[in-house]
């Protein structure tokens, strides 16, 4: 029975981050049409918000085509990984020490890690099963972008474990007696960075550059399909800033509201700014891309790394 | 039979299956995926055995890295099949004698192996932490060998790029040092071309 | 050996920053760009060879239509090549009317490329600042002409009409209210030339943002500074002119080497890169941008100050006015004869440039005394430039190839005609 309710919650929970995600959609339209002193949706219910539906129901009632030179498997599973590999991670991720579903797993942070693996094999699939040279080339230079990035990201979150003695979410937000943007300002640089670049966003989104490869990877992909590479980028988005707001800004602690509400609040607000930057800057070129996370991004995060255990060693041992 | 048994016997009857198609596949893209398939399977043995980060670590570097990269090669060449398994009929028998000496040597070892008197593992406390269990003893005990496998695997790296890299002479590559250094001033100038007035 | 080919790559016709029709074909060798081979023609309208079969007047139209993104610096080539051929002086009023219309058009243009190279290059939001000062400024268009892009303002002989004494006004409608239509409607009380020294007032504010978002903007820099670099030898043996020509180091100017117009009289300076590439390119027309904005504010300082005619007197070149035909005979005979037939232009040839915003815009135009042009040559300043593309963009990679091609500022209208 209760392996019942137990269903029930997780497909309440998918359901309720697919909301999320098509509200996303509506928002960073919203948002990026305001900075740019235009209006974006505001027809369509309260604000605009009857715009996340419309979209969603036009994906859903777009033909399910299969291009004939495209691999039919593949096609078809290349969007499910994406989306898949978005959605899983939340199952680590606990709104609040109690409100988690494996938010307390020992090893949930490797498991977020191997599932942007998974995410890379998605958007790899995507582009050679499409048939196509132009998303061919834009899936070799995602899969690139993604494996360079994850690099970064892994040493600074090492150095998060390293200070607080756990591989696991809740274990290490709990830890955190200081918001560790505090102790670790580099490491938060260097993660927030190799977050938006792990997701695609504007500066990096060169996979999917309108202005020099069409659509990159996801060119040949249309209706539902589509939807789902767009769903995943919007979910891992919001996994992206619930994963920054918890390691590094505390997460849930803060005073008067209770806790899942400072932890969205803080998402919230690192969303918005993921916004105003693709609003901001230009884009760098690919080689410029892969320079910054491996000449720049990568040594840094082993300093972090290496500062951070030297001053942890300090103080355990009494140098410091 | 309890849920863990079935699972066990659900997994790897999946990672049996999808390694034979690996090497049954015809096509190479198809093949290492099944391998992919092949990892995430023997992944969650790993989990049942409850070596956790094992198993993920197993994804993360296998499949996140290894196969990404053999994935990469095989969907950029154009791989003919067909001139791939000419030579096949030529080179069966040694295949055959090779074969065959492998499944000798793993006889051999099973046979002398005191496979019925393995003492089962230890309880293991539910709270026990792999990844500490393994840190604790790695970097002690086996801290020699664990520092020279990463400085092999650095020479690795360091012999493969050095190997492949080749400098195109016509690309114009620019500096990001001197490109961010630029300053409007030392660029812009504005001159006032006015001819006299007669 | 394994035989490595190169990868042919189409560029376009239809891609989101082609900049029009271009056909680019692309070898590569992984990024890196072998070979860049641009195929025009596709927006090819056949302009010089309506032109010999319609009258000087009716030609003035097609003139807009060729750069269509600055089209009262062409309109002004074609007036100046017929007024030559005619041997007439348009009067001084309408000089600097013509001054200021093409001080105008150049900050239009260079809005416009301003906010389709940001677009390309990915920062967005620079894009659409620049539309929202284009839109004052085609406000202008329509005020002086009733269209807003394509005006057939300028005429042989001088300027259809004079500045209009009152600038169009927001309407009231259901999307704004009372109070944001005052806020709209406030600049816009006095006349067309309030509105115009209002907007060089607002304008070096919206410059300075542009160049705070993009100038010091460590991205911008690193895909543009040293990309597509040509030298001040190769820019003058390639037939590079304007901010292109300006940026490799060449102080050439046709508005100051040749003065036209009421240039000669006015206060600016030009500004000159150094090293040629896309960073100087961008800093020269940001400046000119500026400069514009001073001329306009002197031109109007004149203006108001000068009333006077807009078209000369002749009703053998310029139409007569409305009034006048409607009483006179003789301007009713010459307005018809203006308007069927056309006026007769003595026979000979003559070039006529302006120093557009992309470069320099010529018209060579040959007459046998009729009505219409015997053959009438278009000098684009486009032309040389793309056929440069291979050279600067010859080892560079692909995304070099989009920042090239925005910063020759190629509009297709004026390649192809």
């Amino acid at each position: 029975m209760s392996v019942l309710w137990t269903l029930l919650g997780m497909i309440l929970t998918i359901f309720l981050l697919l909301g999320i995600a098509g509200f996303l959609v509506f928002a960073e339209r919203r948002v990026l049409a305001l900075l740019q002193n235009r209006w974006g949706p505001n027809r369509l219910g309260p604000l605009g918000v009857g715009q996340a539906l419309a979209d969603a129901l036009k994906l859903l009632t777009k033909a399910d085509f299969l291009p004939s030179f495209a691999d039919p498997w593949l096609y078809r599973l290349a969007p499910l990984l994406v989306a898949f590999s978005a959605l899983a991670a939340f199952a680590v991720i606990p709104l609040s020490p109690d409100i988690s579903w494996a938010g307390d797993w020992q090893i949930g942070l490797l498991f977020i890690l191997a599932l942007s693996s998974l995410h890379v094999y998605g958007v790899f699939l995507g582009g050679w099963a499409s048939g196509n040279k132009f998303a061919l080339y834009g899936a070799i230079r995602a899969v690139a972008q993604l494996v360079s990035y994850e690099l970064p990201m892994g040493l600074s979150l090492l150095a998060i474990v390293l200070l607080s003695g756990s591989l696991s979410l809740g274990g290490m937000t709990s830890a955190q007696s200081l918001p560790y943007i505090l102790l670790q300002p580099l490491g938060f640089l260097i993660f927030t960075i190799a977050g938006i670049a792990e997701t695609e966003r504007l500066p990096f989104d060169l996979p999917e550059a309108e202005s020099e490869l069409v659509a990159g990877y996801h060119t040949e992909y249309g209706g539902m399909p589509f939807g789902f590479f767009f769903l995943g980028e919007y979910v891992s988005l919001v996994l992206t800033a619930m994963l920054i707001s918890l390691l590094y800004l505390g997460g849930w602690h803060g005073p008067w509201a209770p806790g899942w509400l400072w932890l969205l609040g803080k998402s919230a607000l690192l969303i918005f700014c993921f916004f105003w930057l693709r609003a901001t800057l230009p884009r760098p070129r690919y080689d410029q891309l892969l320079h910054l996370g491996w000449r720049w991004l990568l040594p840094l995060a082993l300093v972090n790394l290496m500062g951070t255990a030297l001053v942890a060693a300090g103080l355990r041992w009494g140098w410091l | 039979m309890s849920v863990t048994s079935l699972l066990f016997y659900v997994f790897s009857a999946v990672l049996l299956l999808s390694a034979l198609l690996v090497i049954t596949a015809r096509n190479p893209v198809y093949a290492s995926l099944y391998l992919v398939l092949a990892f995430f399977n023997a992944a969650a043995l790993f989990l049942l055995l409850g070596a956790e980060f094992l198993g993920l670590i197993l994804i993360l570097v296998y499949v996140g890295a290894v196969m990404v990269l053999f994935l990469f090669v095989v969907m950029m060449l154009d791989i003919n099949l067909a001139r791939l398994q000419e030579g096949f009929l030529h080179y069966l028998p040694l295949g055959l004698a090779v074969a065959i000496l492998g499944v000798l040597e793993l006889a051999a070892v099973f046979w002398t192996a005191p496979l019925g008197h393995i003492p089962a593992p230890g309880a293991v406390p539910a709270d026990a932490d792999n990844t500490r269990a393994l840190g604790e003893l790695l970097y002690t005990h086996y801290l020699y060998p664990f520092e020279i496998a990463a400085v092999i695997l650095l020479i690795a790296i360091i012999a493969a790029i050095a190997l492949t890299l080749r400098r195109r002479p016509q690309s114009k590559t620019q500096d990001i040092g001197r490109q961010l250094a630029v300053k409007v001033s030392e660029r812009l100038r504005l001159v006032d071309l006015r001819r006299p007035r007669p | 050996m394994p035989e490595i080919n190169n990868f042919t790559m189409n560029f376009g016709p239809q891609h989101p920053s082609a900049h029009g029709v271009l056909r680019l074909v692309l070898e590569l060798d992984g990024e890196v760009i072998e070979r860049a081979d641009p195929h025009i023609g596709l927006l090819h309208r056949a302009t010089e060879k309506l032109a010999e079969h319609k009258t000087y007047l009716q030609n003035l139209p097609y003139m807009d239509r060729l750069d269509y993104v600055s089209m009262m610096c062409n309109e002004h080539a074609y007036c100046r090549a017929v007024e030559k051929l005619l041997g007439v002086e348009i009067p001084i009023r309408a000089q600097y009317i013509r001054t200021m219309f093409d001080e105008i058009t150049r900050i239009l243009n260079h809005l416009l490329w301003l906010g389709a190279y940001a677009l390309d290059v990915g920062a967005m939001s620079v894009f659409l600042y620049c539309f929202r000062e284009r839109e004052d400024l085609m406000d202008v268009y329509e005020a002086v002409s009733g269209a807003r892009m394509h005006a057939a303002y300028y005429r042989p002989g001088g300027v259809y009409r004079d500045l209009p004494e009152r600038m169009p006004q927001y309407e009231p409608s259901p999307y704004r209210d009372a109070r944001r239509l005052a806020e709209l409607n406030a600049n816009r009380q006095g006349s067309v030339l309030d509105f115009i020294e209002d907007f060089t007032r607002r304008f070096p504010g919206y410059v300075d943002e542009y160049e705070t978002l993009l100038t010091d903007n460590r991205i911008w820099k690193q895909r543009t500074v040293g990309i597509g670099v040509v030298s001040p030898e190769r820019a003058i043996a390639l037939g590079f002119t304007g901010p292109m020509l300006r940026a490799s180091g060449v102080a050439w100017d046709l508005r100051r080497s040749e003065p036209y117009a009421a240039y000669a009289d006015l206060d600016f300076d030009i500004p000159v890169g150094k090293e040629g590439d896309c960073y100087d390119r961008y800093l020269v027309r940001v400046a000119e941008m500026r400069q514009s904005n001073r001329i306009i504010a002197q031109c109007v300082d004149w203006l108001r100050r000068n009333p006077g005619p807009v078209i000369v007197d002749d009703y053998k070149i310029a139409p007569p006015p409305r009034e006048t035909m409607k009483t006179s005979m003789e301007a009713l005979i010459h307005h018809f004869k203006l308007f069927t037939e056309g006026m007769a232009v003595p026979p000979g040839e003559v070039y006529a440039a302006v120093e557009a915003p992309k470069g320099e815009f010529g018209i060579y135009m040959v007459s046998d005394g009729a009505n219409k042009p015997y053959r009438m040559k278009i000098r684009a300043p486009g032309f040389p430039h793309l056929a440069a593309m291979d050279e600067m963009a010859r080892g560079h990679m692909i995304a070099d190839v989009v920042a090239i091609l925005a910063t020759m500022d190629i509009v297709f209208g004026e390649i192809d005609r």
